[in-house]
């Protein structure tokens, strides 16, 4: 079923029941999370954490004939002070302040997009939505349908506003329903040879890793929505087929493709580790009828990580898994496989999606710790020295906290961690962190009190 | 009327407040915002390389706001968020942090905050909403509400040490250097005999919250400390001095301290003996460069684009080390229409630069800097683009500067000006080395050309070479 009807993106918590807090086992997790509906909770306790404003920003700031305006006031748009771009990158702030709140910001952001337009030259205008539009209930369609035709180019509105949900993924789910509403060509008569491999969050070396290994296979291809431009975004609807890079943020785009323009959807896992890898290019091989050739290539690729490979690097670690619950399968195998031992993980959310890939988690205990938060350090913080954790391999930022409480971080942060090269990547990255352990600066930000507590005393049940 | 701002830099009024409160030791904020307000900020800031305060980005309070909160309040939300932020989190004083979506529902913050300090906890607040002002006017502001509520929080006699002297005006964050500077501020004072009370990093803390008005006198160092330091004085008649910008030349530290010593006992003797010191470092390492500047024409025409102090403190240096003509000054942090302070630059500007500009638009200051045909522009990466195009040198010294690791380096005092000196000839210095290397692939080309149709066709490959290379400004010296 398309949700393309809609005018704007379902949240997560709407589409798919995601949950955003659970603090307990692999077991009462996959218990919690088999009805037909997810029941959430709220926590009376909370730490920040990124917001559908932010995923949003960061993926639109990544198509580079494109403009972004950040409808909202001057803090909002330091968002794009963090992407630390190239040079060519710019966006705009409609700097509302007090006065627009009362009085409403339509005509900063009719100035606003006169303006991207003349010093840009864009190819399309992406108006954030911020929470004072929000509040404020500014009517930006009134201002898009005024200026659209004058200037000639799509001007679209992503409607975030920071506070409907707690999974920031609706961010990338509503950035993919303007794009394949407002900007997917609809003429879809004709195919053509590539593929489009979605990436919403991946880093530039993840996504040169499995561009590589594609262009090795001569399999035509275009990434998006991330790393593209405006045309390739258009030409999404004329593909042969359509991979995902990591299914939790680009299953949506994948299947309303699929759904509404008939471009078919290769599912796989994210390409992580030697399995994950070979899965996800078995499964391409297969689509495309190339088989011979991708065994062939895997099989040089397996020799010559099984060179290299060393099994017993983790030995006695125990291990704890930070990830998009989509690739903690992939990491865990992968650390499973290196003679570590897997006592717990983290995700940011759950969803109904998800449910197929816990129920994989083979190289986990059933009592295996499981706790679902977009951050929240401090349940993170609550586990880790409890139970004795040595390694925590984390695919966030700022995980500091977890040298004070007595582990040694592995980042995926600025590395290959996809693809094949990424085995022999996070094998090194591994074989670091190693010589670090026991070097802990000590010094916890949190009450003893509160970790000798359960994670759970500060939660309480939605009341629908 | 506030514009439309394309590359805005400096954030917002929580952003100002939530950076502040991160860089007090002990001190941990609570944002009552939506869950991103307070990560915005994180994310923009760990591109500068300061490194991260324990209580910043993931690790920062905050009740993260959802939409039943703004349509029915938030009130009780921040309340069970307080306390048990307390339950959760180790600190000395907890700082509760307004917002936009706060102040526009109408939360009242005020009363939650008292609710919890009338129990005995330490709790302070501040109602300032992120569209209130950028984060310097934040920064100030929180200093302010802090310091008007800490004496009913954390309780203590008034004593006068007349050695202590509080800091203000130095932003964390926002100055790239802020710590080396307060580090080099504080090694000042304890020249001649006395302590700085500084507030933030290594030797800041909560405590510096509640001695503040122990002190003998405050110093700010730019319009943005002149709140707390007013406070000071109507409450505890802590009477401050303010300066244009932080000291950088021995003579601006005399001059600093000949100020400071109206109201802290300072042993002459031990004065003279440090100034006289500071002169020596000065004119020593000075001395090592006067061929430099000369032989690679150092007083270049020059731009600073940065906050009002920066600007005043950079020109200075400039024109009084290198001789250069400061043709434009870009003011990014001030306001055009300043009714809260009585600071007033202008004299002072037009003193240190020949055209004064307030903006932080990109436009606005690309198209000054083209106009202002400048050889060297002092400015933060976000001018990187616009010195390529232009063919200028960029010195990145201002907010914010990416790809660079900034901990304890300080552009303050006479050892902050030696090495803001060396990093300006050192820039000159690799652009020169290109230059020639360019030139001698050219003369090779030329030697080796048959005829004179290749030499033209060769030639204008390399025709960008001028005076500051083209070269040049893409290593953004």
């Amino acid at each position: 079923m398309s949700f393309l009807d809609e005018r704007k993106a379902l949240t997560r918590e709407k589409r798919l029941s995601s949950l955003s807090h659970f603090h307990g086992t692999l077991e009462g997790l996959i218990d919690e999370t088999s009805g037909a509906e997810i029941k959430q909770r709220i926590r009376t306790f909370s730490q920040v954490h990124v917001d559908e404003t932010i995923y949003a920003f960061d993926v639109l700031s990544k198509i580079e004939d494109a403009a972004i305006i950040v409808n909202g006031s001057i803090g909002c748009a330091a968002l794009g002070i963090g992407q630390d771009q190239e040079k060519d990158f710019s966006w705009f702030s409609t700097n509302l302040v007090e006065r627009d709140t009362i009085l409403g910001g339509d005509d900063k952001l009719r100035e606003a997009i006169l303006r991207a337009n003349e010093e840009k030259h864009p190819k399309a205008i992406f108006i954030i939505g911020t929470p004072v539009v929000a509040i404020n209930n500014d009517d930006i369609n009134s201002v898009i349908l005024e200026l659209e035709d004058e200037i000639g180019i799509p001007i679209i509105s992503i409607y975030t506003d920071g506070f409907k949900s707690k999974t920031p993924v609706t961010g990338y789910d509503i950035v993919t329903h303007s794009l394949l509403k407002y900007l997917i060509d609809k003429n879809v008569d004709l195919k053509d040879d590539y593929i489009n491999v979605i990436s919403f969050s991946e880093n530039i070396e993840d996504v040169a890793s499995i561009a590589g290994i594609l262009h090795e296979l001569n399999i035509k291809f275009q990434v998006l929505p991330r790393f593209s431009n405006v045309d390739e975004i258009r030409r999404a609807s004329k593909a042969r087929a359509t991979v995902v890079l990591n299914p939790d943020e680009g299953d949506y785009l994948a299947r309303e493709l699929q759904e509404v323009y008939g471009v078919p959807y290769i599912e796989s896992e994210a390409p992580i580790g030697f399995r994950g890898t070979k899965n996800f290019l078995q499964r391409l091989g297969i689509f495309l009828n190339i088989e011979e050739q991708v065994v062939k290539y895997i099989d040089e690729a397996e020799a010559k990580i099984s060179e290299q490979f060393v099994s017993n690097i983790l030995e006695d670690k125990r291990v704890f898994v930070d990830a998009s619950l989509s690739k903690v399968y992939g990491y865990g195998r992968l650390l499973t496989n290196l003679g570590g031992q897997v006592v717990g993980f983290s995700s940011p959310f759950v969803d109904l999606e998800n449910r197929k890939q816990l129920k994989r988690f083979d190289f986990l205990n059933k009592n295996a710790i499981a706790i679902i938060g977009n951050g929240q350090q401090f349940e993170k913080a609550n586990e880790l020295e409890k139970n004795g954790i040595d390694i925590y391999f984390s695919e966030n930022v700022g995980n500091s906290f977890v040298t004070d409480e007595g582990a040694v971080v592995v980042s995926t942060r600025n590395r290959v961690t996809y693809g094949f090269e990424g085995v022999d990547v996070i094998i090194a990255s591994v074989r670091r962190a190693l010589r670090l352990k026991e070097k802990g600066t000590g010094g916890s930000s949190y009450k003893d009190s509160f970790k000798r507590r359960s994670g759970n005393w500060y939660v309480k049940q939605e009341v629908s | 009327m506030s514009n439309v701002i394309k590359n805005p830099r400096n954030g917002c009024a929580l952003h100002g407040a939530l950076q502040t409160v991160q860089e007090i030791e002990g001190a941990v904020p609570v944002v009552h915002a939506n869950a991103g307000c307070g990560v915005i900020n994180y994310l923009a800031n760990k591109t500068v390389g300061n490194g991260a305060s324990r209580y910043s980005g993931f690790a920062t309070p905050g009740t993260a706001v959802q939409e039943r909160h703004v349509i029915f309040g938030g009130a009780s939300r921040l309340r069970e968020q307080i306390k048990n932020t307390i339950k959760v989190v180790n600190g000395d004083l907890y700082v509760i942090l307004n917002s936009c979506e706060s102040a526009m529902v109408g939360d009242d913050v005020d009363a939650m905050t008292r609710e919890i300090v009338e129990q005995g906890e330490p709790v302070a607040c501040t109602l300032i909403a992120g569209f209130n002002g950028g984060s310097h006017y934040g920064y100030e502001h929180v200093i302010y509400d802090i310091l008007k509520s800490i004496d009913g929080v954390k309780k203590n006699e008034k004593s006068t040490d007349e050695k202590l002297i509080n800091i203000f005006g130095i932003v964390p964050e926002k100055d790239p250097y802020w710590q080396g500077n307060l580090e080099e501020i504080r090694r000042i004072f304890a020249g001649v005999g006395l302590k700085a009370n500084l507030f933030f990093g290594v030797y800041g803390g909560v405590n510096d919250l509640v001695n503040a008005k122990n002190a003998v006198a405050s110093v700010v160092f730019s319009r943005w400390g002149e709140l707390p330091a007013k406070l000071l004085k109507e409450r505890f008649d802590v009477p401050y001095i303010s300066v244009s910008s932080l000291p950088n030349l021995a003579s601006d530290e005399r001059e600093l301290i000949e100020k400071v010593s109206e109201y802290a006992k300072i042993d002459p003797e031990v004065k003279e003996s440090f100034l006289e010191s500071e002169g020596r470092y000065e004119r020593n390492y000075l001395s090592r460069i006067r061929d430099d500047i000369f032989e690679y024409d150092l007083g270049k025409r020059t731009l600073i684009v940065g906050d009002e102090e920066q600007v005043i403190r950079y020109g200075k240096l400039f024109k009084e080390v290198f001789g250069a003509r400061v043709v434009g000054a870009v003011l990014t942090d001030a306001l055009k229409k300043d009714e809260e302070h009585e600071t007033d630059n202008t004299e002072i500007l037009e003193a240190v630069a020949e055209n004064i500009y307030i903006t932080s638009d990109e436009k606005d200051i690309e198209d000054i800097i083209k106009r202002s045909r400048a050889q060297v522009v002092i400015g933060s990466s976000l001018e990187k683009r616009i010195a390529e195009k232009n063919n200028v040198s960029l010195l990145e010294f201002s907010y914010p500067i990416y790809h660079r690791a900034i901990l304890n380096q300080t552009t303050v005092g006479v050892r902050g000006a030696v090495e803001f000196v060396s990093d300006y000839i050192t820039a000159v210095k690799q652009a020169e080395k290109e230059k020639s290397q360019v030139l001698h692939d050219y003369l090779k080309q030329l030697k080796n050309q048959n005829s004179w149709q290749g030499h033209t066709s060769k030639k204008g490959q390399v025709k960008q070479i001028n005076l500051v290379s083209e070269l040049a400004a893409r290593e953004s010296i």
